[in-house]
């Protein structure tokens, strides 16, 4: 790895850190990582900062939701949907997996 | 015909509607979003919501009485919230495998009870009614013992989790019992934010580093965006896949208890393979550098729209887990 490339992910997860810190307990909040946005094509690089956001959020109206910032320390920052689940198979058996603590 | 990511969010808040409105009618078994059915065949240029009805009812007098008597609440609209509507005739049961009805070797060989067991095939806890995927075998850093790794959540899943609980294989959800007992819980690594956990072997039988249906893995590696991976998982088989982000932190319900993942890659599908990553089942599996065959990362989630695929850095497990991968 270059010093180039080690200093842009010392950057990068600094500014994650930021993001994470501020954000990750926000209900609208799944993921926050770094990487290529979304809609880019191959061939392009550019690594950005990115939240995953749940559908609702993408949905609700720009004042009422959640605003998130546009650059981190001169990383962009862009927001993309991301709802998640775990990929066990608990319904195999016709009943729901009993994880509760 | 194909759909855009806006139209559909569109379709969705349309199906909920649709779910809300019909799928307690008791002549309705499912309803979804699909080809409309035209004489039986799929008309594939015409997508609609689909409310599947176990009795086709002709409306007029037929569809009155059903009303009246309960067998359904009354006919089903030609729209909903502006999608058209179809309604073909559809019955449906649950697949389960039970004693009564004699064994039947699954169909599916990744669901089989393997000997010797690999990476790929279908794994639980006792308590877990379904399954997950066998990631592949691990060397215990202290005892030098094999040992099986997959996602805490698979081979634990409770947070009251004691060593020595049974692991089956096949998992539960494939008809995995007692008799299928192949290792016992040891430790796991959420206290690490980290969604694994290993298994001693009972030594019942062997377990290979030949994951199903590809090469052996030969090293560990760190993903980097841009990096083309592999899987082999007992939901999804042998699906293909490009990282696109790293250094992620996610948030996951484990139990109606949220808990922080760290190390997050997220895979998306490969231009040119199949439009799938992971699906349910496919948790614990190997994400492999294709090139290298180098494990990068320990698959535990996904998700359908975008189609997406989340793992663990495979590192920082086998750190916190005090193993080193079997090559």
């Amino acid at each position: 790895m270059s010093q180039e490339d080690s200093e842009f992910w010392t950057r990068a997860r600094r500014a994650r850190d930021e993001l994470v810190d501020q954000f990750i307990n926000h209900p609208d909040v799944s993921l926050i990582d770094a990487g290529y946005p979304p809609e880019q094509g191959e061939g392009t690089e550019e690594v950005v900062l990115r939240i995953h956001v749940r559908e609702r959020w993408m949905r609700a109206k720009p004042d009422e939701r959640v605003a998130f910032p546009d650059q981190v320390d001169g990383i962009p920052v862009v927001v993309m949907l991301g709802e998640y689940r775990l990929d066990t198979d608990a319904s195999a058996a016709g009943e729901e997996c009993n994880q509760s603590s | 015909m194909t759909i855009g990511r806006k139209s559909w969010a569109h379709v969705r808040l349309a199906m909920r509607e649709a779910v809300r409105g019909w799928i307690y009618d008791p002549n309705v078994m499912l309803v979804d979003f699909g080809w409309r059915e035209r004489g039986g065949a799929l008309v594939e240029d015409e997508l609609c919501i689909r409310v599947h009805v176990v009795e086709k009812i002709a409306p007029g007098p037929a569809l009155e009485a059903a009303t009246q008597k309960g067998t359904t609440r009354g006919p089903i609209p030609d729209t909903i919230a502006g999608f058209p509507v179809d309604r073909p005739q559809g019955s449906y049961g649950l697949h389960q495998w039970w004693w009564g009805g004699g064994w039947q070797r699954p169909a599916e060989p990744r669901a089989r009870r393997t000997d010797p067991m690999q990476g790929g095939i279908s794994i639980s806890n006792a308590y877990l009614y379904g399954y997950g995927t066998l990631g592949g075998p691990v060397i215990d850093r202290e005892t030098g013992d094999p040992m099986i790794l997959s996602n805490w959540h698979v081979l634990a899943g409770h947070w009251h989790v004691r060593p020595g609980w049974p692991i089956y294989q096949p998992g539960r959800g494939d008809g995995g019992g007692h008799a299928d007992t192949v290792a016992t819980f040891s430790r796991g690594a959420m206290s690490s934010s980290l969604d694994a956990a290993v298994a001693e072997l009972t030594g019942s039988r062997s377990l290979v580093n030949h994951p199903f249906g590809l090469e052996p893995v030969k090293g560990v590696g760190w993903a980097q965006p841009g990096m083309e991976v592999i899987k082999s998982g007992r939901g999804t088989d042998v699906t293909y896949g490009r990282v696109t982000g790293v250094e992620g932190t996610a948030v996951m319900p484990y139990g109606g208890v949220y808990r922080r993942i760290r190390n997050v890659m997220t895979i998306v599908p490969r231009p040119g393979m199949r439009p799938v990553v992971s699906a349910g089942g496919d948790s614990g599996s190997f994400w492999l550098q294709e090139e290298t065959m180098h494990a990068v990362g320990l698959h535990f989630a996904g998700g359908d729209d975008p189609e997406r695929a989340l793992a663990i850095d495979m590192q920082p497990i086998l750190d916190a887990l005090n193993v080193d991968i079997a090559t």
